[in-house]
């Protein structure tokens, strides 16, 4: 299978600082980052944007509230890649593709944490980890698949901690087309997401064993 | 039981909530997990983000079975998820790695393992690398186990 073409670039220095700045005055003053993106991505990264709409509505009719009798959007989703005619890429050439198109991007030269780590062996770490995790969780399979690609994919757009972004938010059409819709939408919602409150939300449902809907406003 | 499924994800760019299908919830976590643990060069430098990522990939496996009906398989009783145990940490359930850590948060353990000439293979490639630990501070702080 031939790779779409990708629109994977390594950013330059000034958008790296442009997001690191951003990233300063997220934590400390709690200023939304979308002023530090172009006017299309600023219009990509909403949640509620046309497009994020579009692919949920290719998955299921509705978008699940996330309680367990809710209807599953994503596992909708991640079926519909699963079926006959589909265009989705399987799991084996959408991790080729991809990894294929973070090299070309530079991937391999760009520092994670820790001296002489690398941006392009973490995501593979990463990878790695969540299809086994998930294997051992007895997910089921394309679930495993989609999460396993998204995590080879999560720093893509880099992060709330991660200002170096290999893809603008505003490309997410070439994006789903290199690694498909599932695999993307997790991407996209790790990479928009605050992580700061997540892990704080989640020590709390640790904490108090759970079950509470934690939407209390960022500190 | 603790839970994640109920956590709401909030956009640092734009400050919108969102609530997570069950499927997606356990997909972000056991994301958030492995990158957490991935990133941690050192396993005793920052003990307590690897206690929080063995706890929250604990917590995804624990919701993997519920899964298995909105994708059209069926439970069987003694599937591994099935017989999933947080508190079992065999060789069977869980990776060597993931034994490594969970005797690493624990003091006793810690000692138990390093008594038997134990390194972490994190630690090996540190060593090779000439590598210093991350602030644990700055690691403490994100994840919000910092004292003070």
């Amino acid at each position: 299978m031939s790779a779409p073409p990708s629109r994977l670039r390594r950013p330059g220095l000034l958008a790296v600082l442009l997001g690191v700045l951003a990233r300063v005055l997220w934590f400390a003053l709690g200023v939304p980052m979308r002023w530090s993106l172009g006017r299309a991505a600023r219009r990509a990264a909403r949640w509620g944007a046309p497009e994020e709409e579009a692919t949920e509505r290719r998955g299921s009719p509705s978008r699940g509230s996330g309680s367990p009798s809710a209807p599953d959007a994503f596992a909708a989703l991640v079926l519909a890649s699963r079926a006959p005619g589909s265009a989705a890429p399987s799991a084996r050439d959408a991790l080729a593709a991809l990894a294929a198109a973070l090299r070309r991007a530079g991937a391999s030269s760009v520092p994670h944490v820790g001296r002489g780590a690398r941006l392009d062996a973490h995501l593979e770490s990463v990878a790695a980890r969540v299809g086994t995790w998930l294997a051992d969780g007895g997910a089921p399979a394309p679930l495993r698949d989609a999460a396993k690609i998204a995590a080879a994919a999560h720093a893509l757009y880099g992060s709330e901690l991660f200002p170096v972004a290999h893809a603008s938010l505003a490309d997410r059409d070439a994006v789903r087309a290199l690694i498909g819709d599932a695999p993307e939408r997790l991407a996209f919602l790790y990479a928009t997401m605050s992580q700061k409150k997540y892990y704080r939300d989640v020590l709390a449902a640790l904490a108090d064993g759970g079950g509470k809907n934690h939407s209390a406003p960022m500190k | 039981m603790a839970s994640i499924a109920s956590i709401n994800l909030t956009n640092c760019y734009t400050r919108e909530r969102v609530a997570l299908t069950p499927s997606e919830s356990v997909c972000m976590a056991m994301m958030h997990a492995a990158d957490v643990y991935d990133a941690v060069p050192t396993a005793d430098a920052v003990s307590r983000a690897l206690a929080f990522a063995t706890a929250l990939r604990a917590s995804a496996v624990r919701r993997c079975a519920s899964l298995r009906e909105a994708f059209g398989e069926t439970n069987d009783a003694s599937s591994k998820a099935a017989r999933y145990d947080v508190n079992d940490h065999s060789p069977s359930l869980m990776a060597a790695d993931d034994e490594a850590v969970l005797g690493k948060i624990s003091t006793r353990g810690r000692a138990r393992y390093e008594g038997k000439g134990w390194r972490d293979e994190r630690d090996r490639a540190v060593e090779a690398l000439g590598e210093r630990r991350p602030s644990e501070g700055t690691l403490a702080w994100i994840i919000g186990t910092g004292r003070g």
